[in-house]
């Protein structure tokens, strides 16, 4: 993909980082329960990270175009 | 078929040209050679057909065209408008001015004849 | 617990495998094959921003607040992900431009000013001091637990905290401070960052999976117990009773994400350090990753140290080191003092290389400068001498802060005063790189006012609740000002301290910094710098040359030789002869692309600012005004305009095309008609035939004469045609044209008079063309003249300034709206029935022609009254054009 699509991706991926982990729907899982026997919070978070970051390697190492710089 | 035909051109010998043409289709001729005088022998003689120069001193092709067009009276009258532009939007424009067919210049005598007839037998 | 002599020798046992690693990395880059060449180090680099907080102050804080240490490494995840834009740009800039530290970016963005890299560097400073005691204090608590001799305390000859910093201080020295690179990196101590990143990350996981699965039976079971108790319950949820509690996560989110890309340290590894951009690619989401990996056990250690030790029981923030311990395993407890050790020293390494560059670039080397005017004395030496001191300095006054103040107040704490700190250098830099406007003036205000909005609400605060100030205007307010109150400035309650100070630094920074900017216009140096920021990406590998001096190349020499030393400044030269494809070295230009070039390698010794204003002091530079940059940079605006232009004679073009093909149509449509009708009538009666014939002839030569015409205008007007200049006797070239055109005349009975002096100058130019303008002269009056009565007058005069012809004639004149439009190609007057054959080209020809031999035709008549066209040709003509 070309770079600035990269970075479009990498960009809106960032929104979606800040919405999904700062308060108002942070606080959605804020709540009893457990997955796996922890808790329903830390886990919502660790796993809301890791998916970030998954999907952040995802659209980072997809290969470019091999446009010259 | 005897038809009444006007030909509105500036130039000399493109008349000449014309005229022998049409005269050779058997048609009545008469001549204008500039904008004003052609839109007035429209009006007074009322011919089935205008051979109608866009480039003419005076008036345009264009303006003579439309001038025709407005007037009810002249609904029989046929226009094909002649020029050596031949641009789409110059024939785009022919048409909306209301002229019944258009060609470029130079023209083929054998097409401007059948054209000719064409016009006058849809009359 | 374990021996202090056994944790000492671990320690030092460290440090030096850590020197080894270093030590092999720069053997290995000297040949060649470097070992960080490779986007994994570079991301394992990065690393270092996890400090020893993250070892000791996270477990502490997650043990009191629960999820609340997560934010700090939440925004780093986020700011990774705008790597790909902002951290290449950040990189190229400063690849570009040889820029080795945030003072040096920022300073080199508005102006190369030395004002603001000394105040950029003083801010790192300040904010930076209180870090560094955090670690040596991470390091003593450290201590403390694992040998039971309190460190930290005592006479400061035998603590052994001292003594690790004076360690670190010789390691960095010798690592940091080899030799001088103008490009100011050091691999041995990225291969020895990396390295320190994998050895803290195992050692956490380690201390991680002994405490949920040795200790416990797994995660699920701390989480299970820790439920059950009250006290614990809330720290696996976000426990936001405060109103307030979403800003402070999202401030905390921010400033972690700011501070990632400004800590001084971050910019040295990620930007200065960086050997391939596109190594940012793989940190983009590896280096997150890393952070999600050690951060993973960080709340499952606090709750389990809770747990065993109870509420209370043991200070939280050790426990990576008491729970091991408490459980008998030692040597666990020793490689988790490593790690912690580890995280401790790559953070004071990087830092302190950092910042020594700093002050030495932006602080100390300036004031030398003006000090030493004398261009002879060497300092070359004296760069690297001045960071060996600072470094060494940093430290002790580290070890200082934190014997004086580090008791008093939470670790937690001054780490992220420090992160507020460099979080001011985000709008002048920010905006540096993506706004033109951003001035000088601008950033100035911004960050005095960021600093000082940051020292009065966060580091006055600290300061006195530490004990060293009074706290009284904390609760009153100065001077009793309860507006003014540090922590509830302008009445703005409810914020945690933190937030608070990030609100009002950040929004008084910001604000004052695009007020200021703009108040007034860049200046040309702004402009200049704020082009070759804001749109690197756009810019060839060479930065333009805006010097626009001389200098003498012994003197560069000299400037060189002064600074780098001179084997480096021989190199220098040599290579840069080697480029230019010049023999000798003394034979270089020394031209301003030299002395960009000097400049350049200057400022990776001396920093930017520093290189610039020696410069200034040797090269001869022609000030350039601001439209002069303006006009060499600004391409883009002078290509628009000359598109512009290249539109409107587009249309000029189309319209003489226009007109030349109707032109050349209406004689083939008569000559096509003629002979078709000819062709298709075998019959037709001869004379009939004769006249047809006759009209086509006429017709093609009036088609020739057109095309002859056209293209010979063509030519006059590209400038193509052919001059064959002579001496001309006018009397003899008028009497040719008129009995030329004699026979015309005749045929319309009309009289030609001829008015001339006797002796009329010789005049230089074409003949034959002349010859052409005044037989179209004379033949447009004989077209136009009355038959029978027709009279025309060809005057000749002479005078000081050249020779003038007019012809005049008695026909009907040109009206006035008419008389605009005569020299118009294609434009004939009368009408088409009684124009005689002419082409409409022939005036305007005749006045290309008058004109290309400096003159000017006119025309002057009255309706009724003839017309007379004339031209005047000057003796001396001011364009020669000669044959090709």
């Amino acid at each position: 993909m070309s770079e600035r699509l990269r970075n479009q991706r990498l960009l809106a991926l960032f929104a979606a980082g800040w919405g999904l982990l700062n308060f108002p729907l942070l606080t959605l899982w804020d709540r009893a329960g457990t997955i796996a026997g922890i808790p329903l919070l830390p886990a919502a978070l660790f796993a809301g990270w890791a998916l970030l970051i998954g999907v952040a390697a995802w659209v980072a190492e997809a290969p470019g175009d091999e446009a010259p710089h | 078929m005897n038809k009444r035909v006007l030909i509105a051109d500036d130039e000399p010998n493109i008349v000449i040209s014309l005229e022998f043409l049409m005269k050779r289709e058997g048609h009545e001729v008469s001549i204008a050679r500039d904008g004003p005088s052609a839109l007035e022998a429209i009006r007074t003689t009322r011919p089935d057909l205008v051979l109608l120069d866009v480039m003419m001193p005076g008036m345009s092709g264009f303006e003579v065209c439309q001038a025709v067009r407005a007037d009810e009276a002249l609904a029989g009258v046929r226009i094909l408008m002649l020029s050596a532009k031949g641009r789409d939007t110059d024939i785009a424009k022919g048409s909306a001015m209301g002229a019944d067919a258009y060609m470029t210049k130079p023209f083929s005598t054998k097409e401007l004849a059948e054209k000719v007839r064409e016009l006058l037998s849809a009359a | 617990m374990l021996s202090t002599p056994l944790v000492l020798a671990a320690s030092f046992a460290y440090l030096l495998t850590l020197f080894g690693v270093a030590h092999w990395a720069d053997r290995r880059a000297r040949a060649g094959r470097s070992v960080i060449g490779n986007a994994w180090v570079y991301t394992l680099s990065m690393g270092v921003y996890c400090t020893a907080w993250t070892y000791f102050g996270s477990i502490g804080r997650a043990a009191s607040s629960g999820l609340w240490f997560l934010p700090i490494y939440l925004g780093p995840t986020l700011a990774m992900l705008l790597a790909g834009s902002l951290l290449r740009k950040m990189i190229r800039i400063a690849r570009s431009y040889r820029i080795t530290s945030i003072a040096d970016f920022i300073a080199s963005r508005y102006g190369k000013s030395r004002t603001l890299a000394a105040l950029v560097t003083l801010i790192a400073l300040v904010g930076i001091l209180p870090y560094v005691a955090l670690q040596l204090k991470a390091i003593a608590s450290g201590l403390t637990v694992l040998t039971g001799t309190p460190g930290g305390s005592g006479p400061w000859w035998s603590d052994s905290t001292l003594y690790i910093a004076l360690a670190l201080a010789g390691f960095t020295v010798a690592f940091g401070t080899r030799h001088l690179d103008t490009s100011e990196r050091h691999e041995g101590m990225v291969a020895a960052i990396a390295f320190e990143s994998v050895v803290k990350l195992l050692a956490f996981l380690a201390i991680g999976i002994f405490v949920c699965w040795g200790l416990f039976d797994g995660p699920g079971d701390i989480f299970a117990r820790a439920a059950a108790q009250p006290a614990l319950k809330g720290l696996s949820g976000l426990g936001a009773e405060s109103k307030f509690a979403g800003g402070q996560w999202f401030a905390l989110t921010l400033l972690a994400m700011l501070s990632v890309i400004f800590l001084p340290r971050q910019f040295q590894v990620m930007v200065v350090e960086n050997v391939d951009e596109r190594h940012v690619q793989r940190a983009t989401w590896a280096f997150p990753a890393y952070l999600l990996l050690i951060n993973l056990f960080v709340l499952p250690i606090a709750l389990g140290g809770l747990l065993h030790f109870g509420v209370g029981g043991a200070a939280p923030e050790t426990f990576v080191l008491s729970l091991p311990l408490a459980n008998g395993q030692s040597w666990l407890a020793l490689a988790a003092f490593i790690g912690g050790l580890s995280a401790a020293t790559g953070m004071v390494i990087v830092e302190a290389i950092a910042v020594s560059t700093m002050v030495s670039n932006d602080l100390v080397m300036p004031l030398v400068l003006r000090l030493t005017h004398r261009a002879s004395t060497d300092l070359s030496g004296m760069p690297l001498a001045v960071r060996r001191v600072v470094i060494v300095a940093l430290l002790l006054l580290g070890y200082l802060y934190f014997r004086v103040a580090g008791e008093a107040y939470a670790l937690v704490s001054i780490g992220l005063i420090s992160f507020a700190a460099v979080a001011q250098f985000a709008p002048a830099l920010l905006g540096g790189m993506y706004w033109k406007g951003g001035t000088r003036a601008g950033a100035l205000a911004g960050l005095l006012a960021g600093f000082a909005l940051w020292s009065w609400t966060l580091l006055l605060p600290s300061i006195a609740k530490s004990g060293w100030l009074a706290t009284g205007f904390l609760t009153d307010g100065p001077f009793g000002i309860a507006l003014l109150r540090p922590e509830q400035l302008l009445g703005l309650t409810g914020l945690d301290s933190l937030t608070h100070a990030l609100l009002w630094s950040l929004l008084g920074n910001a604000g004052l910094y695009v007020a200021v900017s703009l108040a007034r216009a860049p200046s040309a140096r702004e402009a200049t710098q704020a082009l070759l920021f804001v749109d690197v990406f756009q810019r060839s590998a060479g930065a333009p040359v805006f010097w626009r001096g001389r200098a003498r190349l012994a003197e560069l020499q000299q400037l060189a030789t002064r600074f780098l030393g001179a084997e480096p400044a021989q190199r220098l030269f040599a290579d840069y002869a080697r480029r230019a494809g010049v023999t000798d070295v003394e034979r270089i230009a020394p031209d301003a692309q030299l002395v960009q070039h000097v400049e350049t390698q200057l400022a990776g010794a001396i920093g930017s600012a520093s290189a610039r204003a020696v410069m200034a002091s040797v090269v001869e530079e022609e000030p350039l005004a601001p439209e002069d940059i303006l006009r060499m940079l600004d391409e883009a605006s002078q290509v628009r305009a000359l598109n512009r232009q290249l539109e409107s004679l587009d249309r000029l073009k189309d319209d003489f095309m226009s007109s030349v093909t109707h032109e050349l149509r209406t004689p083939l449509t008569s000559i096509r008609a003629f002979a078709e009708l000819m062709r298709d009538d075998p019959d037709m009666a001869g004379e009939q035939r004769q006249q047809f014939l006759g009209l086509v002839v006429g017709e093609a030569e009036r088609l020739s004469r057109l095309v002859n015409q056209v293209l010979d205008m063509a030519k006059i007007e590209s400038g193509h045609a052919e001059w064959r200049n002579d001496e001309i006797d006018l009397r003899e070239l008028v009497a040719h044209a008129v009995q030329t055109t004699a026979e015309v005349f005749r045929e319309r009975d009309a009289v030609v008079s001829v008015q001339q002096p006797d002796i009329v100058p010789t005049l230089h130019a074409d003949r034959d063309r002349l010859l052409q303008v005044l037989l179209n002269l004379l033949s447009n009056a004989a077209k136009f003249v009355p038959a029978g009565s027709g009279r025309v007058e060809v005057r000749l005069t002479a005078d000081a300034h050249g020779a003038q012809v007019e012809v005049c004639d008695n026909g009907p004149g040109v009206t006035l709206d008419q008389q605009q439009l005569v020299f118009e190609k294609f434009r004939q007057g009368g009408d088409a029935a009684n124009r005689p054959q002419g082409t409409g080209l022939g005036l305007p020809i005749s006045r290309q022609i008058v004109e290309h031999f400096g003159g000017r035709m006119w025309l002057r008549s009255e309706p009724g009254q003839g017309a007379c066209f004339g031209f005047e040709l000057p003796w001396t003509r001011q364009q020669e054009e000669t044959g090709t």
